[in-house]
C-alpha cells in the first residue's frame, strides 16, 4: 500500500500511501506507524490521512534501516476498526460561529446541516497542530474551505469542519477552521495516564445537546 | 534550598532539554534547545548530562538574582556580570563555570550578531516535566512554569550543587554563515520559481520566535490548485504561504501543517540558520 518513501531533511521520512484519504487507508498508515515506533532510533513518527512521517536519530540507526524496516512491514488485509464515542456538542449559533456559512454553502437549512454533521459516525484519522487535537471525517456534505483570515482566538471545544472534515480545538487558540459547534468533552487531558480521550482508528459519533445541557455539563 | 529570581524577565526565556519526542502522533511538539550545541557546551562544562535542562533566551538574558550558591555556566555571544551583595562587579564570560553567592544578581549584555543564549546550571531543576520534557512549549502550553515564559518575579527552585567535573566539548564557531544547505521538500517539484530559491538571497526579519522565522527574499509561486491535506513536520521544514513568503520552521513547529515545503534545512545548519541575526543576509545551495 506504500506507494513510496521519500527522504524528508537529513533525519525524516514522507511514506506516501497513494492519494485516496480512506478509513481503510488510515487504518494501514496506523499500523505501519504502530510497527516502526518500535524500531530503535525512531525519535517521532506522524500519521496524517494518507501519509506518514518518520523521525530518527541518525547516531542510532541508519536512513537505510528504517527504509528497509518500513518497506518490509506486511500490512494485515483486515484491521480492525475501533471503538465508537459518542460525543455531545451543542450547536447554537452562539458556539457555531459558522454554521449560517457552512449551511448557505452546501444549500440546507441550518437545522438540516446540522443534522447532517451528527447523522452519523466519523472516522477518526489522527492528531494534529495542537496536543490531543483530533482530525476526524468524512462529512456527507462538503463544507468551505479554510477562513482567509484565521480567527485570533477560537474558544476551546470548538468543533471546526472545513471540506469533509472535522477538528476540535483541544484548548483557545488561533485558528482558522469554520466553526460548526461546541463540545463540553475535554479530548486533551495532559495529566492523565492515556492523554487523548479518542484513538485515531476509533469512529466519533455526535450527538446534539441545548445550550442548558452544555453550561451544565460539568 | 539554592534557586534564582527573576529581576527582569529578559526575551522569550524558557527552560529547555533535548525535547519532548516520540508524542509527536499525539500532536505535541517536539520542542527543545533550539541550539543544541550549546546547550551541550553549557552541560558539558557544568559536568552534567548533555541533556540536562537549560535556561534559554532570545536577544538578552533575565537579571537573575541568587538564592544560596548557584554554579552556572553560560554559551552563547555576549558577555554578563555578576554583581556582588558587596557592590562589587565580577564580569564574565561564556564558556566559563561560575558560582555566585546568595543575593548576587547575574546580568547580561545583549547578544552580538546572534540570537539566542544559554544558561545552565549545576543543579537539578525541582519542577515537575511534561511527558518527560523539562521544554516549555509556549505554543501548546506545555512543560514547567505552566509552558509560560518566565516573567519578573518568577523563581526557580534548584537542588543542591553538584559537584562534578567538567566533560570535554566541541568548541562552535558562533559566526553567521552566508550559506544555508538544504534538501529537497517533499512538494519541491510543484514549485514554478525554484531557480529563485537558490539565485536570490534571503535575510533575517523580526518575524521570529520558537515556532518559525519569516524571511525576506523573493516570493516562490507554486502549481498548485488545491489546498493540501495537512502532512507531519519536521524541524527546518521550508514552507511557503499562500502569498509566497518563506518560513522555516523552528523546534516549536507544529506536529502537521497544511502549506507546501520546498525544502528542509540540513541538520548542520538548522543552528546555524536559527541563530541568525536580524537583517542577516544569506544564500540557500541544495546540498
Amino acid at each position: 500500500m506504500i506507494t513510496e518513501v521519500l527522504l524528508y531533511g537529513d533525519s525524516g521520512l514522507m511514506c506516501n500511501f497513494g492519494n485516496k484519504v480512506t478509513p481503510q487507508v488510515n487504518d494501514a498508515i496506523l499500523f505501519v506507524n504502530n510497527q516502526i515506533q518500535q524500531l530503535t532510533g525512531i525519535l517521532y513518527t506522524v500519521p496524517t490521512y494518507n501519509k506518514l512521517v518518520v523521525y530518527f536519530d541518525k547516531t542510532q540507526v541508519s536512513t537505510s534501516l528504517v527504509i528497509d524496516t518500513i518497506k518490509q512491514i506486511k500490512i494485515p488485509a483486515n484491521l480492525s476498526s475501533g471503538k465508537v464515542h459518542n460525543i455531545p456538542v451543542c450547536y447554537d449559533l452562539e458556539f457555531g460561529l459558522d454554521l449560517v456559512k457552512i449551511s448557505e454553502h452546501i444549500g440546507l437549512s441550518i437545522k438540516q446541516t446540522v443534522e447532517s454533521h451528527y447523522s452519523k459516525p466519523l472516522y477518526m484519522y489522527g492528531y494534529g497542530f495542537l496536543p490531543g487535537m483530533p482530525k476526524y471525517g468524512d462529512t456527507t456534505y462538503c463544507a468551505p474551505r479554510r477562513l482567509e483570515k484565521p480567527r485570533s482566538s477560537v474558544p476551546s471545544g470548538s468543533l471546526g469542519w472545513v471540506e469533509y472534515y472535522g477538528s476540535a480545538y483541544t484548548k483557545e487558540s488561533p485558528g482558522g477552521w469554520n466553526i460548526v459547534g461546541r463540545t463540553p468533552i475535554q479530548f486533551f487531558d495532559k495529566s492523565k495516564q492515556s492523554p487523548c480521550l479518542i484513538d485515531p482508528g476509533d469512529w466519533i459519533q455526535f450527538y446534539p445537546i441545548t445550550l442548558k445541557e452544555f453550561y451544565a455539563w460539568n | 534550598m539554592p534557586g534564582i529570581k527573576f529581576i527582569t524577565s529578559g526575551v522569550s526565556v524558557t527552560l529547555q532539554d533535548n525535547g519532548r519526542y516520540g508524542v509527536q502522533h499525539l500532536g505535541i511538539s517536539p520542542s527543545g534547545a533550539i541550539d543544541k550545541r550549546l546547550m551541550h557546551t553549557v552541560n558539558s562544562l557544568l559536568g552534567n548530562c548533555l541533556n540536562h535542562p537549560v535556561l534559554e533566551f532570545a536577544l538578552i538574558g533575565p537579571a537573575l538574582q541568587v538564592i544560596g550558591n548557584v554554579k552556572f555556566c553560560c554559551a552563547g555571544k555576549f558577555n554578563f556580570n555578576i554583581n556582588k551583595v558587596d557592590g562589587r562587579i565580577q564580569s564574565g564570560t561564556v564558556d566559563k563555570v561560575y558560582t555566585a553567592q546568595n543575593g548576587d544578581t547575574i546580568t547580561f549584555e545583549p547578544c552580538k550578531n546572534h540570537t539566542y543564549g544559554y544558561i545552565g546550571f549545576a543543579h537539578n531543576f525541582l519542577i515537575s516535566p511534561d511527558f518527560k520534557s523539562y521544554s516549555i512549549d509556549t505554543r501548546s502550553s506545555l512543560g514547567p512554569n505552566s509552558g509560560k515564559v518566565f516573567q519578573k518575579d518568577d523563581i526557580i527552585d534548584l537542588g543542591e550543587i553538584r559537584f562534578t567535573n567538567s566533560q570535554d566539548y566541541k568548541s562552535v564557531d558562533l559566526d553567521p554563515t552566508k550559506v544555508i544547505k538544504v534538501t529537497k521538500g517533499p512538494q519541491w517539484n510543484n514549485f514554478i520559481n525554484r531557480e529563485d530559491f537558490f539565485n536570490k538571497s534571503f535575510s533575517i526579519t523580526t518575524k521570529r520566535n520558537r515556532v518559525g522565522m519569516y524571511l525576506k527574499g523573493p516570493a516562490i509561486k507554486n502549481n498548485m490548485k488545491h489546498d493540501m491535506m495537512s502532512e507531519g513536520i519536521v524541524k527546518g521544514a521550508i514552507q511557503i504561504t499562500p502569498n509566497g513568503k518563506t518560513v522555516v520552521l523552528l523546534s516549536d513547529h507544529g506536529t502537521t501543517g497544511g502549506y507546501p515545503k520546498i525544502a528542509v534545512v540540513c541538520d548542520e545548519d538548522y543552528e546555524k540558520l536559527a541563530q541568525m541575526p536580524f537583517n542577516h543576509q544569506f544564500n540557500f545551495i541544495l546540498e
